[in-house]
């Protein structure tokens, strides 16, 4: 069986690029990579140039970035709440700032992780064992 | 006097019995004496016509003695009747003496009313008098007082009619108070035309005996100037509690409402710049939102890819590179993090200038003390001895003044360090009768020369190897302080310790 992917929302190469070494020096791999926030709702809601995908496939873990072309984090953010098969799956907000009204606006989204840019494998590690504390 | 005239009555009655027998006795005697005439002469005729003349005599004769008994016999009826009337009258007079002194008594007690009368109208009068004099001397007290009143007074009667204009109106309203009580509609119709409707207002209110307020309106000059009258007017009654019409003042008050206006226009201007200026304070804020915002991702972005790519550099070529190449890719990561606290400390800076303050009791003793607690967590080999002043509690923002407060804290264990041993003391004191707290070390102090630039972001006055820090904290608790309304101000001398004061 195919483990659901792990999907990745960053617009800029040397962020993705960095972020994947240090969830591959964990053992995470197979992470998909979108660049913008139409992407990533095409992506998740196999519209666009998804349209193909199978919707029954949904990411286990969403790193989400903010600042997004197109459309912005929070409005990704809004789009999954509202779909019934993608409001649960976990994200991990990585952001480059500690703006608090952003904190609080992915907080209100039902955003549990906050990740500060370069991403840290211990820590990503540390928020994977929480969360399968979590899960049933 | 009574008796007097008695008498004088008792005199008249004698006097007419006389009379009477008078007239009886001439009777009497005068037909005689008339009779011997006639004979006499008869006898003279006689002697010259002879004998058959002496018939004629006798009858002449007859008839005289005839007549002087008719008339004797009238004269006796006469004097009876008299004497009889006479004796009719003595009963009468006697009647008449009773009755006389019976009216003698009634007047007698009639006299005395009319003289007790006399002197209870001669009070009168003189109490009617001396209430004349006072009221005159009232009503000149009230004519002073109401004509000289500086306001334009009047009373109106029932009928609408003026009793009473106190001169200053013809100052107020270039017509004298005879004219107003000529023309009742005068007062209505030197009312400014759109003023009219709010006097009537209060006319209305008043007739209907309601409270009613001062109003102002404008009245037209016959020069046709304007001039603002503060109105007030009531009901009156007398002491029985009768209406008695309207009693009311104008004042001019143009000169009020001139200020008024003045201050209106000013007001309106002063709103119009401060709405201006709070637009501008917006927009300027927004955009330094906006920028901060910027700043805090296009700014820390690259800076997290410097410290990604250093430790990357670190942990996957260690094998390639000698001791200075790990060297250079440290600093370059320490470098990035440093900027990166620099970036995060002016975001925070500005975040303070522009967030809302959220006020509420604030114990500044518990805040002092926990940070110190962390302190000696994170370097528990210093030797910190720790006073503080318990249960300080002000008003302001807790996250803001918890930071102000811990940023002192922080920087008077930071200027201690080189101390082997080290004393911070949290207190409250007074200055200039003001409530002032502060935060006092022993450490290295600083030259009062430069006690201004402390709080300025990034001048330092110590070199950066010898302190670290991001230059900003002393700005961002100064930042704070401001913000509560508050100053903040250090003593201090080299190698003598500091002192921060600040006041909330």
């Amino acid at each position: 069986m195919v483990e659901n992917p792990v999907l990745m929302v960053e617009d800029n190469p040397d962020d993705e690029f960095l972020t994947l070494r240090e969830l591959k020096k964990y053992g995470i791999e197979g992470v998909v990579v979108v660049r913008d926030g139409v992407e990533t709702v095409d992506y998740l809601l196999c519209t666009g140039r998804y349209a193909g995908r199978d919707r029954g496939i949904v990411p286990r873990l969403v790193f989400l970035d903010l600042k997004l072309p197109r459309m912005n984090g929070l409005e990704v953010l809004r789009a999954m709440r509202d779909d019934e098969k993608l409001r649960d799956v976990p994200v991990i907000v990585t952001s480059s700032s500690q703006e608090p009204s952003d904190i609080e606006n992915c907080r209100k989204l039902g955003v549990k992780f906050f990740l500060d840019k370069p991403l840290d494998g211990r820590k990503i590690a540390a928020i994977m064992d929480e969360m399968e504390g979590e899960s049933p | 006097m009574e008796n007097d005239s008695h008498r004088e009555k008792s005199d008249c009655a004698a006097a007419l019995k006389r009379h009477a027998l008078t007239i009886i006795a001439a009777w009497t005697v005068l037909p005689a004496v008339l009779l011997l005439l006639s004979v006499a002469r008869e006898m003279d005729r006689a002697a010259a016509f002879a004998a058959d003349a002496d018939e004629a005599i006798l009858f002449d004769i007859l008839g005289y003695v005839a007549l002087w008994m008719a008339g004797a016999f009238g004269i006796r009826l006469g004097v009876g009747r008299l004497t009889q009337s006479e004796h009719g009258r003595t009963a009468a007079e006697g009647a008449l003496l009773q009755s006389y002194e019976e009216l003698e008594i009634k007047v007698r007690q009639r006299t005395a009313e009319l003289g007790r009368a006399n002197v209870r109208l001669k009070c009168e009068v003189e109490e009617r008098i001396r209430a004349e004099v006072a009221l005159r001397e009232s009503e000149m007290k009230y004519r002073i007082v109401a004509d000289n009143a500086y306001g334009w007074e009047f009373w109106l009667n029932t009928e609408g009619r003026f009793v009473y204009t106190s001169p200053a109106c013809l100052e107020i309203t270039g017509h004298g108070a005879d004219e107003f009580a000529a023309d009742p509609d005068l007062f209505y119709r030197i009312i400014h035309a759109e003023d009219r409707t709010v006097f009537l207002k209060h006319r209305l209110e008043v007739e209907q005996k309601l409270e009613s307020d001062t109003v102002a309106f404008r009245i037209v000059r016959p020069d046709g100037g304007c001039r603002w009258i503060g109105h007030v007017c009531r009901p009156v009654y007398d002491n029985n509690g009768r209406y008695m019409g309207i009693r009311g003042s104008n004042r001019d008050i143009s000169e009020r409402k001139r200020a008024e206006t003045a201050i209106q226009i000013l007001n309106a201007e002063l709103e119009q710049r401060v709405h201006k200026r709070t637009a501008q304070l917006e927009a300027s804020n927004k955009e330094l939102e906006d920028f901060c915002y910027a700043i805090s991702h296009d700014l820390r972005a690259p800076l997290n890819r410097l410290e990604g790519y250093s430790r990357a550099m670190l942990e996957d070529c260690s094998a390639l590179l000698d001791a200075q190449g790990r060297f250079y890719a440290e600093r370059i990561e320490q470098g990035s993090l440093h900027l990166k606290r620099v970036i995060d400390a002016l975001l925070e800076l500005s975040r303070l200038t522009r967030s809302e303050l959220i006020m509420q009791d604030v114990n500044l003793s518990e805040i002092a003390r926990s940070a110190i607690e962390e302190l000696k967590e994170m370097q528990p080999h210093r030797a910190v001895e720790f006073v503080a002043a318990t249960d300080v509690v002000v008003k302001g923002d807790a996250g803001m003044l918890s930071l102000a407060l811990r940023n002192l804290i922080d920087n008077a264990w930071k200027y201690t360090e080189k101390h082997p041993t080290a004393g911070i003391e949290f207190g409250v004191t007074e200055h200039e009768r003001r409530r002032v707290y502060y935060v006092r070390d022993d450490g290295a102090g600083f030259d009062m020369q430069f006690a201004e630039k402390l709080f300025k972001p990034f001048e330092r006055i110590h070199c950066p190897g010898e302190f670290t820090g991001n230059g900003i904290g002393l700005a961002t608790a100064q930042r704070v302080i401001q913000r509560h309304g508050g100053r903040i101000w250090a003593e201090g001398a080299i190698e003598k310790g500091a002192t921060f004061y600040f006041s909330i």
